[in-house]
């Protein structure tokens, strides 16, 4: 596994999904890219690197911007853990297993922080929230961990894939 | 249980969600931050300067090419020899641009009687939209404490939350959980303002509730501003404009739909102030 070059996509999967991403508002949703680099990196690397990665990244992300510290932290943790539930155990050429996580994860972690805000005394309306962010917003990183997914096995895991060493255990 | 305490790698990630559990909680409320999570703040605020102006540049540069109608022209205009000069008419610009935004915000501080206060800028905005934070390059060395109102040349911004040595958390009043105390400029009436929950981030709403007088008496375009009631927020501060007028009939206590002065997705200049009691 090319360390370096994972450490370089994880710091620009943070830059885009923390920084970037507020100039970037398309029609209002945003796809979480790091719930779905990790997914897709638990998937390709292991329940280890991804919620290790998910831990750090959550971890940064909430020291340096979110109000709760934690919170992203644990759902990016466990998102690296449940892709990483799939490492090894299907063809790497199915997109459909780190998709289908990140859309899980993701909706799941958006309730988290759903159930947060309420306890901190805000008011998001659930079904209104549901349709017009949660919906949209699981859909999208879904679609962008189908990408990552992609990219990280070519660009980072190729070795492996060649070698067809992700294959049934 | 035995054996699960023999798994190291779960018992690790047991330990790990107590522990961020902990945090979260302890993390929700106001507080001074502690050493470890200043520290990785610290570290964090030059590489967060740089890349929040670094996303600034790329999203004004893709605005301009979009908005162009003839950018073929354009770039057929701009030759090598004029490319330095170029960069200096930009750099003169945004030094142009931040110095009149830095006077607004000394005219408009003055014009409230506001004389102590420290200037940040803005480095960074909480991801998602369940939370309306920013974070600015000013903390507890520079005089910033917790509670302290956070006001920009266009109005109130909201109050500081968490306080690192040189940087600082501010939950914004488009916060769904923030509530501040107003005046309608133009009837006097004393009432309050709470941030709405949007999905859409570009989109920030206030809600006027409780209000006491005749409804008949807000209109659209009235100018809301800070009571001082509470002692959170000094007097007299913009917070914006009725934008529409409701009826209470399901007895929510909302009265109007208020569009805040401040644009928050293109805050870049706060000034805490330091010179008011609070609650801090």
């Amino acid at each position: 596994m090319r360390k370096w070059l994972l450490v370089l996509t994880l710091a620009a999967v943070f830059f885009i999904d923390n920084v970037f991403a507020d100039n970037v508002v398309v029609f209002g949703f945003r796809a979480d890219v790091m719930l779905a680099a990790v997914v897709a990196l638990g998937v390709l690397a292991g329940p280890l690197t991804g919620s290790a990665a998910g831990l750090i990244l959550g971890l940064i992300t909430d020291i340096v911007f979110n109000k709760i510290v934690g919170l992203s932290a644990l759902t990016y943790m466990f998102s690296g853990l449940a892709g990483g539930f799939f490492y090894r155990k299907f063809y790497a050429d199915n997109l459909i297993i780190p998709t289908v996580t990140a859309m899980i994860c993701s909706f799941i972690k958006e309730h988290v922080f759903l159930i947060a805000a309420k306890l901190s005394g805000g008011r998001p309306p659930y079904f209104y929230t549901l349709a017009s962010y949660v919906i949209p917003c699981f859909l999208l990183t879904g679609g962008i961990c189908a990408l990552l997914y992609i990219f990280f096995k070519h660009a980072l895991f190729k070795p492996l894939w060649r070698n067809e060493a992700i294959k049934l255990e | 249980m035995k054996k699960l305490f023999s798994n190291k790698p779960i018992l690790i990630m047991v330990i790990a969600v107590v522990l961020l559990l902990v945090l979260a909680f302890f993390s929700a409320g106001s507080r001074t931050i502690p050493w470890l999570e200043n520290t990785v703040g610290a570290i964090a605020r030059p590489v967060q300067t740089v890349a929040f102006k670094v996303s600034n540049g790329i999203a004004g540069f893709f605005s301009n090419i979009f908005n162009s109608t003839d950018a073929d022209l354009e770039l057929a205009k701009y030759k090598q020899e004029l490319a330095m000069y170029e960069q200096m008419k930009l750099d003169y610009n945004e030094i142009q641009k931040e110095n009149e935004r830095l006077r607004g915000l000394l005219n408009y501080s003055g014009s409230i009687g506001i004389s102590d206060y420290v200037t940040a800028k803005v480095i960074g905005r909480s991801n998602g939209v369940w939370f309306d934070m920013i974070t600015i390059n000013a903390g507890r060395k520079q005089g910033v404490e917790t509670g302290m109102p956070v006001m920009c040349g266009d109005g109130l911004v909201g109050k500081v939350t968490d306080v690192g040595s040189n940087w600082s958390k501010v939950t914004s009043i488009i916060d769904s959980s923030v509530n501040v105390a107003v005046t309608v400029e133009r009837t006097r009436d004393n009432c309050m303002v709470r941030g709405v929950f949007s999905p859409n981030s570009a989109k920030s709403e206030l809600e006027l509730y409780y209000l006491p007088t005749d409804l008949t008496d807000l209109v659209p375009g009235d100018i809301i501003m800070t009571s001082g009631i509470g002692g959170i927020y000094p007097k007299g501060i913009r917070v914006g404009t009725v934008d529409e007028v409701m009826l209470d009939t399901d007895n929510s206590g909302v009265n109007a739909v208020v569009n805040p002065s401040v644009d928050f997705l293109h805050l870049e200049e706060v000034m805490v102030i330091t010179g008011f009691g609070g609650e801090g």
